[in-house]
Formats: C-alpha cells, sequence, structure tokens
C-alpha cells in the first residue's frame, strides 16, 4: 500500500505573490493539518517569493515531520530559496561619518 | 552629497512646531513637499486634529489628504495610477500583497525593475507587518520627474522599532541604538538568520540603487548615503525626547533617475 501524496497549489492558496512571512506560516499550519504524510506542493504560476517568505517556508519545512515535496519552482524562487539556504554573513558596507550621534535632545 | 533627507525630516518637525504654535497648517502656498517631510507631517495633523488648509498642486492635495483624511477610498484599492497605498487595519496572512503590488508595480522602473521594487516593497510590508502594531500605514511610490529622482517611503504610528525590540525582551539602551542594530540586521526574532529584511533593502537602495535612505523610529534616526561607486556613508541621530522624535516609523528612500538595473540577489545575503 502505497502512501497517499498531496498535491497543492501554492498560487491558487495564497496568491502568485509570495510575500509575507505570515503568509508562509498559516500555509504550513494548514499542512500539518492535513492527515496526508506526504505533500507536493506544485509552484506553477508563481511570479515572486519574498525573502522573508522563502525563509519561513524552508523553516517549517525542516521542522515538519511530513515529506513535503516542490515541483515547478520558477527560477527566482529556486534562486531566493538558495539565498535563503546558504546566507551570506551580514557585513559592513557602509562607513560611519562622526560617528558621534547628533543629538536634538 | 550630505544628509538631505534629515534636512527634510528636520523640515517637518520645524512645520510641525509652527502648527502646534498658531493652531493650523496652510498648505496653499506649498508646491511640493518631499516625502521625508510630508508623511509625518500629515500624520501629525491627522492625529492632533489641527485645521489645514489644501495645497494647490493638485497631485499634493490628493497625497495631503488622503494622509490626513485617511479615507481609504482617496488611496487604496488597486489604482495604478495611485502615488499612495494606505496598508489595511486587518494586518494578517490573508493581506492580498498583490493587491498592493498592482497599484504601485507601474513605478517598477524607476526602482531598478520589478524584482528590485517588489523585494523592497514586500521585506518593508513585511517589517511592517511582523512588528510595527500600527494602525495607520501607508506606502509612497512616485517620481519626480522635473528633479530627476524617485521616492519609496513607508510610514507607520506602530511601536517603533526599539519598541519591538523591548517587547521582544531584547535591551536596547535607546532608540537610535535600536535604529542602527535593526539596519545592520539585528532582528527582535533573536535568531541570526534573521534580521535580513531591512539589512537587504537599505544595500539594494544604496549600493544598488546608488539612493539615500532616512529611518526615523521613536527617539532615533539613521540616513544611510550613496555618494560615488563604493562609497557609502552612515549617519546617525538622537532625537530623545525633542521635537524632533516620531511616535511609529517611517523609512524614506530617494534614488537618483533613472535607476540603474540591477540584480538583487547580489545585495539579499
Amino acid at each position: 500500500m502505497t502512501t497517499p501524496v498531496r498535491e497543492i497549489s501554492i498560487a491558487k492558496i495564497i496568491s502568485d505573490h509570495l510575500m509575507l512571512r505570515d503568509s508562509a506560516t498559516a500555509f504550513f499550519d494548514d499542512i500539518e493539518r492535513m492527515p496526508d504524510e506526504a505533500v507536493v506542493v506544485d509552484f506553477d504560476g508563481v511570479i515572486w517569493m519574498s525573502r522573508a517568505f522563502a525563509h519561513e517556508y524552508l523553516t517549517r519545512k525542516k521542522a515538519s515531520r511530513k515529506t513535503i515535496d516542490e515541483r515547478n519552482l520558477p527560477e527566482d524562487v529556486l534562486r531566493m530559496m538558495a539565498v535563503v539556504a546558504n546566507p551570506a554573513p551580514k557585513k559592513k558596507t557602509y562607513v560611519e561619518i562622526d560617528t558621534e550621534p547628533v543629538d536634538t535632545g | 552629497m550630505g544628509p538631505e533627507l534629515w534636512y527634510e525630516y528636520l523640515d517637518y518637525s520645524r512645520m510641525r512646531d509652527a502648527a502646534v504654535r498658531s493652531g493650523s497648517f496652510e498648505f496653499a502656498q506649498i508646491a511640493d513637499m518631499p516625502s521625508a517631510a510630508m508623511l509625518p507631517l500629515c500624520m501629525f495633523i491627522r492625529r492632533s486634529g489641527i485645521a489645514w488648509t489644501a495645497p494647490g498642486n493638485e497631485r499634493l492635495a490628493a497625497l495631503v489628504s488622503g494622509l490626513v483624511s485617511g479615507g481609504a477610498e482617496a488611496v487604496s484599492g488597486v489604482n495604478t495610477n495611485t502615488d499612495l497605498i494606505r496598508l489595511p487595519d486587518n494586518r494578517t496572512h490573508q493581506l492580498d500583497m498583490k493587491e498592493i503590488l498592482h497599484a504601485i508595480q507601474t513605478r517598477a522602473d524607476l526602482f531598478g525593475g520589478e524584482n528590485a521594487f517588489t523585494y523592497v516593497v514586500g521585506e518593508l510590508a513585511d517589517n511592517w507587518n511582523q512588528h510595527s502594531q500600527s494602525r495607520n500605514s501607508y506606502i509612497l511610490a512616485r517620481g519626480l520627474p522635473d528633479l530627476r529622482c524617485s521616492e519609496l517611503s513607508i510610514i507607520d504610528d506602530g511601536i517603533t522599532i526599539g519598541g519591538s525590540f523591548r517587547k521582544a525582551g531584547m535591551e536596547v539602551e535607546n532608540d537610535m541604538l535600536a535604529v542602527k542594530r535593526a539596519v545592520g540586521g539585528l532582528s527582535s526574532k533573536s535568531r541570526e538568520e534573521r534580521g535580513y529584511g531591512l539589512y537587504s533593502t537599505l544595500r539594494i537602495l544604496t549600493e544598488g540603487l546608488h539612493g539615500t535612505v532616512l529611518v526615523v523610529s521613536g527617539g532615533g534616526a539613521l540616513e544611510r548615503i550613496w555618494t560615488s561607486p563604493g562609497k557609502i556613508l552612515q549617519k546617525t541621530y538622537h532625537l530623545g525626547g525633542s521635537i524632533c522624535g516620531f511616535e511609529g516609523t517611517l523609512v524614506s528612500a530617494r534614488m537618483p533617475m533613472p535607476a540603474p538595473k540591477l540584480d538583487i540577489y547580489d545585495y539579499t545575503g
């Protein structure tokens, strides 16, 4: 007997622009409530995934006991997920001028 | 290049002081006003109930009346001609960013293309959604071709960046340090992999689009200025309890026009 796999169109459930972290949180809350042990998330139709959404998506996927796979991942979504999965260290790219802050009080 | 947005924000505090003294504010003689002054001034007029007269300039009048009245009907909805978007009060995961993006996406070319614009607006809106707890919030995106620049701003009357850190139980000595740490990548969620939103947004706006960004939140402010390739300056301001303080958070950016096209993944961390 094979384990049933549920397919979900994320563009239809949320939007073709996956923007807010809270949207990803709610999306995974719904997945966790499903009886299925395996879920395939279909990204067909998705135009954009924000960094915040990508971070929450990958964090929740890693924490889930379910098997969650993706298909039809657009190039931009793949790049954003790659950035989030391997974040560069934050760096200082500016020069501070007059390091004593101006006090207007 | 100097801290131009900071001086424009200082104009706001002077105008606010004058309005408090006289009990009213006259927009009538003002042809236009930079976002860093107009947004906080209108939020203040709305909150205080001070009398005001409408600007003669039609475009400015539409912005001012939308901001002061808070009338969503004047500024929200999927109207691709509008410069100003009122963010909804009901912050839930149901918020359809596509509606907001459609309303301002016609301006993407002003801000380094659709990817850059969507990234910046999305991260600013997500920060607002996650942290601000505000009741009144707006995004303003407009081109100022006569000045060969564009402006992108988000303003809210929420708990401020420092307030968000403190609410999360994090110690911050003052609001200036809170702003500085937030744009440097510290998150109130206390996790190293968080805090990239404001950090990468400021990198895109300055390193990528060669712009200037002012962040004012509570009693702290910071301006980051692109001056030449590879040279970006940052200056911080203690506003304390002075009239320069702001009850909420303002992120205001100005970019030269035309904006360079850029690959956002060079800046997203």
